[in-house]
């Protein structure tokens, strides 16, 4: 206790001088000893690639964790739609401009250079970003979070040309909006197929809090719909928790196909909107059919050689830092990070981690010992929320879960634990956005 | 020497005095600290309908994390599965630096 209350003392003291502009005169008065603490990362620069939940919040922190370094984020769009929360938009219950965040929180508060383009290439032995249109950046280490990409040569029948058609709804923005449409658009007794792909892939639970508010949707305005869930899988995030819900509150709306049992794809023909099964030997006609393919790193990651055989990008899980290329960090879902999900949630964490993690190594300090968390909420229902959690610690190597701590909802749990959830969901969003973008 | 010089030099001598490594390294309480923030949002302020953690003093921090960790009884719907993975010592260090942000 003791030591705690002194380390906060001390951390406060150095605000106030800096706070006061007295850091040069300290050097002064210090001369050498000083000087070699505080300048450890003044006028380091690193440059973020990717303004999603990942690279904001690492680029924040930073500047965070020490003001002296330089930080640009690069983003190829003016604005980040967030995935998380967009499902609620489906639900017809969230507005669709929830899901846009701004930098100028990053840029004005925290003095991070915010550059729209986008990195094409970079040499780390030469610490230098290629850009498309505004030259090349300098770096002392360069972060990369470069989200998914879409494995299309997996999915028979389809590719990026009929997202129109077929949806993935699977990145933030324009998808949702086109999604949404159909749903609008369809007619009352009709069928929206959710095909979900198979491990690993972005955000877990959340082709099934989709195939949730879109039955609540339908309930609501077009209750003698149906919702076909043909998946993958054999089980997947929350199964237990989800699957309750489902039965209390849209009896049998939702159908949910395990791959073993006719889930998997074989086919899809998107202008028709005819999706067949059992190596063919099924057809479903839908009028809503949402494909969400299978998925690997971002395309850069895949491009720049950081991705393995598995398609994402190995990391030394205490700093992730590229396995392949030292002086390079990949996090989010591109990395490969333990037990940690593709979740939002855990870009976030990651990105605190590796700005403290590159803050450290920059001073020539310790790199503080991992902890990281993950909650990722789901709503089965506007006021019907659901959770799992996990605290995590790096031990042999790995992100691993501390054991006894974590798990899901508990189930049967009664209304009221549900509503409190659903609060907390919509909370967790307010409360994270502000993290990452605020 | 003026008082205000003299004080900014005892200030400085002050530094120098602490041992080098500590001073600016990144603590694992400060990362665990940081951790709730995800939630409970940038400054803890707790943003729409997520509960604030700026207004708890260090012990009332403290007081809750024990209670969501030891009886099964608090009232948590989440906390009491993040509290189960920390020590004593590690709950002593996250109130400790939750109750610094503002």
């Amino acid at each position: 206790m003791a030591t705690q209350r002194f380390n906060s003392i001390r951390w406060s003291r150095r605000n106030v001088l800096k706070a006061t502009g007295a850091t040069g005169l300290a050097v002064g008065l210090g001369g050498g000893i000083r000087a070699s603490r505080a300048g450890g990362a003044t006028g380091k620069r690193v440059v973020v690639v990717g303004g999603g939940p990942g690279g904001a919040t690492t680029a924040k922190y930073l500047r965070k964790f020490d003001p002296s370094v330089e930080v640009t984020l690069v983003e190829k769009d003016p604005v980040y739609h967030t995935c998380f929360g967009a499902n609620w938009y489906l639900g017809g219950f969230r507005e669709f401009e929830r899901t846009r965040q701004g930098f100028d929180a990053l840029q004005k508060e925290h003095g991070v250079k915010i550059v729209q383009d986008t990195v094409t290439r970079w040499d780390s032995d030469k610490g230098e970003a290629r850009l498309a249109e505004n030259g090349k950046l300098s770096f002392d280490r360069l972060v990369i979070s470069p989200g998914i990409d879409f494995r299309w040569e997996d999915v028979s029948g389809m590719g990026p040309e009929d997202t129109e058609q077929v949806p993935h709804a699977w990145a933030g923005g324009k998808q949702y909006r086109i999604l949404r449409r159909q749903l609008e658009a369809m007619d009352d007794g009709g069928t929206v197929a959710i095909c979900p792909p198979t491990n690993p892939f972005r955000c877990p639970p959340g082709p099934y809090e989709r195939a949730s508010l879109v039955a609540h949707y339908l309930k609501e305005n077009k209750p003698r719909s149906k919702v076909l869930v043909l998946d993958a899988k054999d089980g997947f995030s929350k199964q237990g928790l989800f699957e309750e819900g489902w039965a209390e509150l849209y009896g049998d709306m939702i159908e949910w196909v395990p791959g073993s049992e006719g889930g998997v794809i074989h086919r899809v023909d998107p202008g028709n909107r005819v999706v067949a099964t059992r190596e063919g030997f099924e057809e479903h006609d839908v009028d809503v059919l949402n494909v969400i393919p299978p998925q690997r790193a971002g395309k850069i990651a895949r491009d720049m050689g950081l991705t393995d055989e598995t398609g994402w990008c190995p990391v030394d899980q205490r700093t992730f830092e590229s396995s392949v290329q030292p002086g390079v960090h990949v996090i989010g879902d591109a990395s490969i990070a333990g037990a940690m999900p593709k979740s939002a949630f855990a870009a976030n964490n990651q990105g605190k981690m590796t700005a403290a993690a590159i803050v450290s190594e920059l001073r020539g300090q310790k790199v503080p010992e991992p902890s990281l968390v993950n909650t990722c909420y789901s709503l089965v229902g506007p006021d019907y929320g659901i959770s799992v959690a996990a605290v995590y610690h790096f031990e042999d190597g790995k992100i691993r879960g501390v054991e006894g701590a974590g798990g899901v909802s508990p189930s049967g749990a009664g209304d009221f634990f549900r509503m409190r959830e659903a609060r907390y969901s919509r909370g967790w969003f307010a409360g994270v956005t502000d993290d990452i973008w605020g | 020497m003026t008082g205000k010089w003299a004080g900014l030099s005892i200030l400085a001598v002050g530094l120098l005095a602490l041992p080098q490594a500590q001073a600016e390294q990144i603590s694992k309480g400060q990362i665990m600290a940081n951790n709730c923030l995800s939630c409970h949002g940038s400054k803890g302020q707790g943003p729409g309908e997520m509960p604030s953690i700026q207004d708890y003093t260090e012990q009332g921090l403290i007081n809750s994390m024990t209670s969501y960790r030891d009886d099964p009884d608090s009232d948590a719907t989440v906390m009491n599965r993040h509290a189960a993975a920390y020590s004593d010592a590690e709950i002593r260090a996250i109130a400790s630096h939750i109750a610094d942000l503002n």
